[in-house]
């Protein structure tokens, strides 16, 4: 075969350019829309799976079982009430399993400001790149992507951000040490910053600490007698409460109300695990659930919209290919004469086929490259798809 | 080895040539038409008379359905599709109507284009020279890069014609090439293409409707009043 034909094949779908593209065009989002969902949706189901099956159990207040369950795997904002660390004790001294109690509701700089214990991070397989781990109240690490984002390390300083600017029992900043960066780990982890739960309970506002009365200035002392000072009500309140100032950290009232949004039970056993589950639903008001089988519930669910999804997909690239196929059939009637020419100047018909064929080709080769592209394209740019749910 | 062919006594030489389109009920019926090498035929007559099936026979394009039809020395009933393909590659040049350079390649590409796609020719150095030498010869040298839309109908008709005889054929077949243009111009036209065949050392049949030119050419066919008819005219 004369390898000019491809030359003319290329050069012939160069000069319908305009054609070309707009064809390409219209096949390749034919293509890319199926494509796209089918890659978006397993890959939801990869990473929500993985770190679902990675979680036995989850308790925490009666509602939504899967808000409890996003908030819990991917950090994300969920509106139930709280439940009382009270329950995660009690759970605790049953000593059916490992309990990792999460408080989930805050924030540092934007980012999902996790208050935990340090199994959390066994449980996750996180370890630090960079530093040590938290070990005191007042410090925190953070997740790979957050400290890029953020461009803080260990030694910085990372300000929580105010939940509610007219809650006066809650401090309006606390400036966190920062001890370490966790290595990247694939997961929503990656943007979040961890810390532990008192630190969490100061930011809310639950845990404070008193100023030293001994280095308060004169100033702003109105009477002293032996060890007791009476200060001034005009002694300024600190704005950010420095890792220092939490020395003397303590809870007033009942230490059992302080607020977790839920907690991960890893059972011993298949018995202890059945045990704790039952006994925690049967309650009115909190509930424990199996994470894996929640999501798996969801994907029944968003299964069942994607295949109403693809049959619209279908219809949809089928009226395309139609579309393409009346074109170009048209495009070969206005060029039966070029053809025409091609076949008296001494190219065999097969050729004169070829060439058609060849022109097609790159178009059809062309529209699946370009969905390919775009489709990989989205799957880059949204790497944090859980979060995004 | 292989022997060389001899030069044969007439470049064309058909006799009692029939042909019918298989639908219409157009017969043709030469009972002979010979035209030496190198030598000049016109065909005319009036339109549907059979001038560019004719035309189409002699190229190989069509096959007849009786009598003798040997062209370069080649008895084309006899020979398969592919060898009349690669014959027409290397001995037949064709002007059309309607010249039909392709508009998707430029004039120097469309100059090219036998070596590209004909059965047995290559594209090669010596091809690319062939075709620049008839370029300057027919003036078409600073058109090289231009699309055929670019060019004037003369410039157009040029191009046509050094594609034609690219590849160096013993046989020029023109389908009414001056058609659409002015008397004059046809008839410079008409100049070009033979000195330009002459210079090659091809024979020339050339499909006119134009009374004008016939003294130029050495043989002339009125197929009006020999062959080409309506069946059950």
């Amino acid at each position: 075969m004369n390898p000019g034909v491809f030359w003319i094949a290329w050069r012939s779908f160069l000069h319908h350019r305009l054609r070309n593209g707009i064809l390409l065009a219209c096949l390749a989002v034919g293509l890319f829309l199926p494509l796209a969902s089918r890659l978006l949706v397993a890959r939801y189901q990869e990473e929500l799976g993985a770190r679902a099956r990675a979680t036995p159990l989850l308790g925490g207040p009666r509602g939504g079982s899967l808000e409890l369950v996003l908030e819990a795997l991917a950090f994300r904002r969920a509106a139930h009430p709280p439940l009382p660390l009270a329950e995660a004790r009690a759970l605790e001294a049953e000593d059916r399993g490992l309990v990792i109690p999460l408080q989930l509701r805050n924030t540092a700089r934007g980012r999902p400001l996790v208050g935990t214990v340090a199994e959390y991070f066994e449980l996750r397989g996180l370890r630090p790149a960079a530093g040590r781990l938290p070990l005191r109240t007042g410090e925190a690490v953070l997740g790979a992507e957050a400290a890029r984002a953020l461009g803080l390390g260990p030694g910085d300083l990372l300000a929580t951000d105010p939940r509610e600017i007219l809650d006066l029992a809650r401090p309006p900043s606390l400036r966190l040490r920062i001890t370490g960066v966790l290595a990247e780990s694939g997961s929503p982890d990656d943007r979040a910053v961890f810390t532990d739960l008192r630190t969490i309970w100061a930011v809310e506002g639950y845990a404070h600490a008193h100023a030293d009365p001994a280095r308060v200035p004169e100033d702003q002392v109105l009477a002293e007698a032996g060890e007791v000072r009476e200060l001034s009500p005009a002694l300024p309140v600190a704005e950010v409460l420095e890792p220092g100032d939490l020395a003397g950290l303590h809870v007033h009232g009942d230490e059992g109300r302080l607020p977790l949004s839920c907690l991960i039970f890893l059972p011993r056993d298949a018995r202890a695990a059945t045990l704790v589950r039952t006994r925690w639903n049967d309650a009115p008001d909190r509930q424990m659930v199996e994470p894996a089988r929640v999501i798996e519930d969801l994907f029944v669910l968003v299964l069942q919209v994607r295949a109403w999804f693809d049959r619209f997909a279908l219809l949809l690239g089928v009226s395309t290919a139609l579309l393409a196929a009346l074109v170009l059939s048209l495009d070969l009637r206005l060029r039966q004469r070029e053809m025409e020419t091609l076949r008296r100047i001494g190219c065999a018909p097969g050729t004169v086929l070829l060439l058609r064929t060849v022109e097609t080709g790159v178009l059809l080769l062309g529209a699946v490259l370009l969905a390919v592209l775009a489709s990989g394209l989205v799957l880059w740019i949204t790497p944090d798809l859980v979060t995004s749910l | 080895m292989t022997a060389s062919r001899p030069t044969p006594a007439w470049l064309v030489e058909a006799r009692e040539l029939a042909f019918a389109w298989p639908d219409s009920g157009f017969r043709l019926r030469i009972p002979e038409f010979l035209l030496p090498p190198g030598g000049r035929a016109a065909l005319v007559g009036p339109s549907g008379s059979g001038k560019s099936t004719l035309i189409h026979l002699l190229g190989g394009i069509l096959r007849p359905a009786g009598g003798i039809l040997r062209v370069d020395g080649r008895e084309l009933p006899a020979l398969s599709e592919a060898e009349l393909r690669a014959w027409r590659s290397r001995r037949v040049g064709l002007v059309f109507q309607d010249l039909e350079l392709l508009e998707f390649l430029d004039l120097r590409d469309n100059l090219l284009l036998p070596w590209r796609i004909g059965a047995g020719l290559r594209l090669d150095d010596t091809a690319r020279r062939r075709a620049g030498e008839l370029a300057r010869a027919l003036g078409l040298e600073g058109l090289l890069a231009r699309r055929p839309s670019r060019l004037s109908r003369g410039e157009r008709q040029r191009a046509a014609l050094a594609r034609a005889l690219g590849p160096g054929p013993a046989l020029l077949l023109c389908d009414e090439p001056t058609a659409s243009l002015d008397p004059p111009a046809a008839r410079r036209a008409l100049d070009l293409l033979l000195e330009q065949a002459a210079a090659q050392g091809a024979g020339v049949v050339v499909a006119t409707h134009d009374p004008g030119v016939l003294d130029r050419f050495e043989t002339v066919l009125d197929l009006g009043t020999l062959g080409g008819e309506e069946a059950g005219s």
